[in-house]
């Protein structure tokens, strides 16, 4: 009498199986990114013939890094402020090339403790943390706590068994960036 | 476990605007997220059903039984209209096989039946938790078929009021108002309802229509000091239910169901959380016509401890202490007992990238029957982000209540039924507004006790054996939600050789709702098959289809019309061989709700 039964659960989960298209396994490790935005060497004036063919693909604010070595090595004829703001905005793009990098590094890692999931604990933390020339992680400090701790703890403890991003490297500056990081933790309903 | 990171802003030094307001940072945060899960059973691992505020509004039903007829695995047996005798088979299993709690503390009676489901007023809850199969390891007795868990209701900030009123059919009349005030760290609330029907004669072929009366109270407090969350809660509803006695003699009782309870939670430290819950609940029932009277009061204290083990675990460790008194008279049998029902229990659960293990056990000691330990280990897999599986295996039991240890056919020398349980599930996520879900499921219960003619005691005799196969589907679509469930499950008593009585073997729910932001309609569908009356006949009662509809209007920002219609097709079915259901009927409801903010929740 059982055997119709399983016969049918059987068949329930093989088509189930088959219906189910994604198949991606998740990532363990840090992949080697493929970098589709260039190297960009902020005190460095590169000759533009010279750059090797991955720089010339677009970076996040849309132009090639040819253009944007065109934009930086511009003539001398802006106004100071001008020549302040673009500053401002080829750091911040370089910022931003940080932040793609890093997201898809480190998203992986992070862990909502069970404690915290099964109390019903939500928040926001501020880690503090600063990326050596090498793509280390030092300093790694809470700057601001959430209301529970276990979250505080579990955001730190995250990013120390990070440790290192080497394809980092080649996008933070000598003397190493200083950031803080918020995490937020929070929970969803399920569908 | 879902987890998901969306976003990593490094502000250096050099950029101006470096934010480290509390506003929602959307684009320049990490967020992870993870499914918040349900108090009752991680869904990832067992097969949860959730019924929101929300859905329970949309729905009016008259009490809780009308809110769980329309899933697939929820059986409702019921001896006539509102306010009668009411039993839930979970999965085919017994109506005594189901553990309800309210706010955490079991209701059912310490004498012959099930949770008094019939007395449960809908407006009085917040939130219900069911999880299909056996729970016993952190819940204890009667967690055979599974556990019910029905939150009273809570508030947020803010001081906010409703009320309602509801008439229709049968001479149906019910009033409901509350309050609830809070801040940040106190909260408070009450609602009180009173529900009288006229009803109709419960037995066919009489003419006495058998009412039912009901005022229901639900008043909470709850404070966070130093650390610790501090949560008092009440539940009552009492009332008066008229019904036909063996002898198809109009007569009533009076009921009591109520539930009171203190909980306090505090951490000693980051990693761990500790929960202790004292609470009494008190289940009477006192007939007017005869000495008759069944009496349960059952005083807990539940201390549960979890402790996260390194990054991935969890463990819980608990200490359940139980004192029950029945006291009870009936058919000139009389019992006046006390039950000591003491258990420890532990759990732990690994969640990893792609696994997850749970393990967990409680060792029973009952002065009724000495000690029994269960068990249960579970595995889940996540085959993909959109798609998981698991597998369940777990034993329960049920120990003896006083009547079936001093009252007709009284044996104290009985052992507990026990279960064993074997599960698979599959999850498969379609999309962010679809989703199926499948189980597989075999349920060995044995040791069941019924009365022996040969003895003339109740003996541990029967075993029942119930596989069986579940679907949901639901999905959101064009502003209509969808749900659809279908189980086949084959009950069936071994020794007997017939299958369990009030059980069918399929069944199926069809639930449309189309939502607009001013209105909402919807129709919930229930088919279920052939089933057999009982043990002691061949009467089958035929299957049935019955449809029910519901709509609702937003008068203005703070008033609600809504209508019910139940049984559209006037279905005249039959739950109970010689008993009456109820027939096309309409219910007409209002409702305010309001804020002192001067803006509707």
């Amino acid at each position: 009498m059982i055997r119709p039964f399983l016969l049918i659960a059987i068949v329930v989960h093989a088509v189930a199986l088959a219906w189910s298209a994604d198949y991606s396994i998740p990532k363990f490790v840090i992949p080697a990114p493929e970098l589709s935005i260039a190297l960009v060497e902020s005190s460095a004036m590169l000759p533009t013939a010279k750059l090797p063919a991955r720089a010339r693909a677009r970076s996040i604010t849309g132009n090639t890094v040819q253009q944007e070595d065109e934009i930086r090595n511009r003539p001398q004829k802006l106004v100071p402020q001008l020549e302040r703001q673009l500053s401002v905005a080829n750091r911040q793009s370089e910022v931003s090339h940080l932040k793609t990098l890093l997201r898809s590094a480190i998203q992986e890692y992070f862990v909502y403790p069970p404690i915290a999931r099964k109390n019903g604990w939500q928040g926001r933390v501020y880690v503090g943390l600063t990326i050596s020339r090498i793509g280390e992680f030092r300093d790694i400090h809470l700057v601001k706590r959430s209301p529970y701790s276990i979250l505080d703890t579990s955001a730190v403890a995250t990013l120390k068994r990070i440790g290192t991003v080497p394809a980092m490297q080649a996008l933070v500056p000598n003397q190493g960036q200083d950031l803080v990081v918020p995490i937020s933790y929070r929970l969803t309903e399920e569908i | 476990m879902r987890i998901h990171a969306i976003f990593v802003l490094f502000l250096g030094a050099l950029v101006p605007h470096l934010a480290l307001a509390d506003t929602p940072e959307s684009e320049e945060e990490i967020v992870v997220t993870a499914t918040r899960t349900a108090r009752i059973a991680d869904e990832t691992m067992a097969s949860v059903i959730v019924i929101t505020r929300e859905q329970i509004e949309l729905s009016q039903a008259i009490d809780v039984a009308e809110l769980l007829k329309f899933h697939a695995g929820l059986d409702i047996g019921r001896n006539g209209g509102a306010g009668q005798a009411t039993s839930i088979f979970i999965r085919g299993t017994e109506s005594n096989h189901a553990l309800v709690m309210v706010d955490g503390v079991k209701i059912n009676p310490g004498t012959i039946g099930g949770a008094a489901l019939q007395n449960i007023d809908p407006d009085m809850i917040e939130r219900i938790e069911i999880v299909k199969g056996p729970r016993s390891s952190l819940y204890g007795s009667e967690a055979i078929g599974g556990v019910i868990q029905i939150f009273t209701r809570k508030t947020m900030v803010g001081t906010r009021f409703n009320a309602f009123a509801t008439t229709g059919s049968y001479r149906t009349s019910k009033v409901s108002a509350g309050v609830s005030t809070g801040s940040d760290t106190w909260k408070t609330g009450l609602q009180l309802s009173g529900f009288v029907t006229e009803g109709f004669p419960a037995l066919e072929g009489q003419t006495e229509n058998s009412g039912n009366r009901n005022m229901s109270l639900n008043a909470f407090l709850t404070t966070r000091i130093g650390g610790v969350d501090t949560e008092l809660r009440t539940w009552l509803s009492q009332g008066n239910t008229e019904y036909y006695d063996f002898f198809a003699t109009p007569v009533d009782q009076d009921f009591l169901n109520d539930t009171t309870s203190l909980t306090l939670k505090g951490s000693l430290n980051d990693r761990t959380a500790s929960t202790l819950r004292i609470g009494q609940a008190r289940d009477f029932i006192d007939q007017n016509q005869s000495v008759d009277f069944a009496h349960t009061r059952r005083l807990t204290a539940d201390w549960q401890n979890d402790i996260q083990s390194g990054n991935n675990g969890l463990l819980t460790a608990g200490l359940y202490l139980s004192k029950e008194f029945t006291n009870a008279e009936s058919f000139g049998t009389s019992f006046n007992e006390e039950v000591d029902d003491n258990a420890v229990y532990a759990q732990y659960q690994l969640d990893r990238d792609r696994q997850q293990y749970l393990i967990g056990g409680r060792y029973t000691q009952n002065s009724a029957f000495g000690g029994h330990p269960t068990g249960n280990f579970s595995y889940g897999y996540r085959l993909s982000k959109k798609m998981r599986v698991f597998a369940a295996l777990g034993s329960a039991f049920r120990a003896p209540d006083s009547t079936d240890r001093f009252g007709f056919g009284g044996n104290p020398a009985l052992e507990p039924e026990t279960s064993q349980n074997l599960e698979f599930g599959t999850h498969y996520r379609i999309s962010g507004k679809s989703s199926v879900k499948a189980a597989a499921f075999y349920n060995r219960i044995d040791n069941l006790i019924v009365y022996d003619t040969g003895t003339s005691l109740n003996q541990n005799i029967d075993l029942a054996v119930i596989p069986g196969v579940e679907v949901e589907y639901n999905r959101t679509y064009r502003q209509i939600d969808y749900l659809v469930s279908g189980i086949l499950q084959d009950p069936i008593n071994v020794t007997t050789g017939k299958q369990l009585a009030r059980r069918a073997k399929q069944s199926l729910t069809l639930s449309a709702t189309y939502k607009r932001p001013a209105y909402q309609f919807g129709f919930d569908l229930l088919a279920t098959g052939d089933r057999p009356d009982s043990d002691f006949s061949s009467i089958v009662n035929p299957a049935y289809v019955l449809i029910n509809a519901h709509a609702s209007y937003q008068l203005t920002r703070r008033w609600v019309l809504q209508g019910r219609l139940e049984n559209l097709l006037d279905t005249d079915y039959v739950l109970a061989n010689g008993y009456n259901t109820p027939g096309r009927s309409i219910y007409i409801q209002l409702r305010y709700e309001g804020s002192n903010k001067g803006r509707s929740t």
